[in-house]
């Protein structure tokens, strides 16, 4: 009867349909958006039109719901190798905040330099100064922990109610970490946590003798944290005003587009399974996590 | 600080190991001994060595040839001009990690565009492994000194034989702002606080001087690398000196709180001993 009743509960809290006496509830919820064939977030959405693959094999899809009002950190590298512009990059980010429902809650986090982490406020709230100020600093020439900041925000998230996401902006130089790549990427995943990101572009190609030449390319691991959690990833665009704009409404509207999955899976055994979240309706692309854990 | 790092009491010499307790201050010093044709050699008694003290002989209370667990910060120069030798420093750095043994530290850090530090120092394999997979990132100029400083300031709390390797192509040439440590502090702090410093020089320009010099006079030591030289040979070289280090402790003759040279020689002919030039008396700091 308790165990009725609290499933009755998660899925209110989750948002997905539920019966009065008898739930049909799923047992994971993972959140995704759908990509329309014009690149947009498609918001019509029905059951019948996705197939759902858990290691590889078919399960029942039981809900597809939009999402409702949802957490974002905003997780900003302010290390000196990163050279954000002070009067751009606040107004981008506004233009962001402004962009998602008025009932999502933003936090404002850094890595890299001086520490600062803002509560949760409404997105509507203004966060320019604030990220002007985190900008307006001397050091940062010390450790870049993004793992580990990444890590500390999915804690954070976790104690919000779904759906949740970071928008990480950095160039990828990740040092003096605790936890690695994987480990954080492995946190937001089990967590329901899309990672976004926003990467400043270095790349380049190092000779090593005569015949060997390493590609150094800090942005690489992050898009694969991206696809992993379900994120987007995005490459800034330098002094091209427009595309930044661009750039930052598309990753708002990405989120606004999310909505919850709910299905059941044969294994409730607590491990990671592979996931794969399929439209059958043509030119449709789904933008879910890799993963999920089996809880 | 200073007596927690350095002045550790003798005890009976039944007992001798790398720890002891209670008691009288003692000044600890690791030497390592070659032989002439450049061989460890890892033998040697009590009765071998002669330890002075401004010149004057003090009796050796605390002696032990046994092999030394490792505690190490791995300086990696990752500065613009070393670009061309990432694939080089990256294997070799590997091959080091490989040679710990199970009661040994390491951690991992790295200097150029910044000084990185990693948090962990561990004799986990697999995080160092993992730290220099993800962590090393090439250019920049070389804040040498910085990163000196910091890897010394990371090992602040631990005891024992502390030891610092930096593999450079050349010369500290910047400071970065907002982090401590000119060549002078880093000097200051490795002699005060009893670290041990190795330096690798990788071809290129000629190591810093001040480097070396600190090298020798903290009783570690520097190598300089012909080009195409085996960088993971010099790698094990400095892991194998490490571990056959002699300890060798004293009782300070005077607490006056002032730097005092100590020499270590080995009495047998041919065979030369390295280890700290000097050391701060306990008392009036």
């Amino acid at each position: 009867m308790r165990a009725a009743a609290c499933a009755t509960l998660l899925a209110i809290a989750a948002g997905l349909p539920h019966a009065g006496g008898r739930p049909a509830v799923p047992r994971v919820t993972v959140h995704a958006w759908v990509e329309n064939e014009r690149g947009l977030p498609a918001s019509d959405l029905q059951l019948e039109e996705f197939e759902v693959l858990v290691d590889r094999a078919a399960v029942p899809l039981e809900a597809v719901v939009p999402r409702r009002a949802m957490s974002v950190v905003v997780l900003l590298d302010t290390s000196r190798t990163v050279p954000w512009s002070t009067q751009t990059l606040p107004r981008h980010l506004g233009q962001f905040a402004a962009a998602l429902p008025p009932d999502d809650r933003l936090m404002l986090a850094t890595v890299g330099g001086r520490s600062t982490a803002l509560p949760f406020q409404p997105a509507k709230h203004d966060l320019q100064s604030a990220i002007r100020q985190a900008l307006n600093h001397e050091e940062g020439y010390g450790n870049t922990p993004i793992w580990d900041a990444l890590h500390d925000a999915v804690t954070l998230l976790a104690r919000e109610p779904p759906p949740r996401a970071v928008l990480l902006l950095t160039d990828g130089r990740a040092t003096g970490n605790r936890y690695g790549l994987a480990e954080s990427a492995d946190h937001a995943m089990a967590n329901d946590v899309s990672v976004t990101v926003v990467a400043k572009h270095i790349g380049r190609q190092i000779l090593q003798g005569e015949k060997t030449a390493v590609l150094v390319q800090p942005w690489a691991p992050l898009e694969a944290v991206t696809r992993y959690t379900g994120g987007q990833f995005f490459t800034y665009p330098e002094r091209q005003e427009e595309a930044a704009v661009t750039l930052f409404q598309g990753a708002a509207a990405s989120l606004r587009g999310l909505h919850a999955f709910g299905f059941t899976p044969v294994q409730r055994n607590g491990a990671a399974h592979r996931l794969e979240i399929r439209s059958k309706r043509p030119g449709r692309i789904v933008h879910a996590p890799l993963a999920f854990v089996a809880r | 600080m200073l007596a927690a790092l350095t002045m550790l009491p003798p005890q009976a010499p039944a007992q001798e190991k790398a720890t002891f307790r209670s008691g009288v201050q003692t000044v600890m010093l690791h030497a390592t001994v070659r032989s002439d044709d450049g061989h460890l050699v890892p033998d040697l008694t009590r009765d071998d060595f002669e330890v002075r003290d401004e010149g004057q002989p003090v009796e050796i209370t605390v002696f032990s040839s046994d092999p030394q667990p490792i505690t190490v910060v791995l300086l990696l120069d990752m500065s613009g001009s070393m670009e061309r030798h990432f694939l080089r420093v990256r294997d070799s750095t590997r091959h080091f990690i490989d040679a710990l043994q199970p009661g040994d530290r390491a951690r991992i850090g790295s200097f150029g565009v910044e000084v990185a530090l990693s948090p962990w120092l561990t004799s986990d394999k697999r995080i160092l492994h993992r730290v220099v997979s993800e962590e090393l990132w090439p250019g920049g100029g070389t804040p040498l000194w910085n990163s000196v400083y910091g890897a010394m300031q990371s090992l602040d709390r631990e005891s024992g034989r502390r030891v610092i390797l930096a593999l450079t192509d050349g010369i500290g040439n910047m400071d970065l702002p907002g982090l401590e440590g000119s060549s002078r502090q880093a000097r200051d702090k490795a002699e005060d606080d009893g670290f041990m410093v190795y330096a690798i020089g990788v071809e290129g320009s000629p190591l810093d001087a001040s480097i070396t010099s600190l090298a020798e006079r903290t009783g570690g030591g520097f190598f300089k690398l012909e080009t195409g030289a085996d960088l993971s040979r010099t790698f094990l070289r400095v892991v194998e000196e490490l571990r056959h280090q002699y300890v060798i402790g004293f009782a300070p003759p005077k607490a006056d709180g002032k730097m005092h040279d100590v020499d270590v020689k080995v009495k047998k002919p041919r065979m030369t001993a390295r280890a700290r030039k000097n050391y701060r008396a306990p008392g009036g700091r």
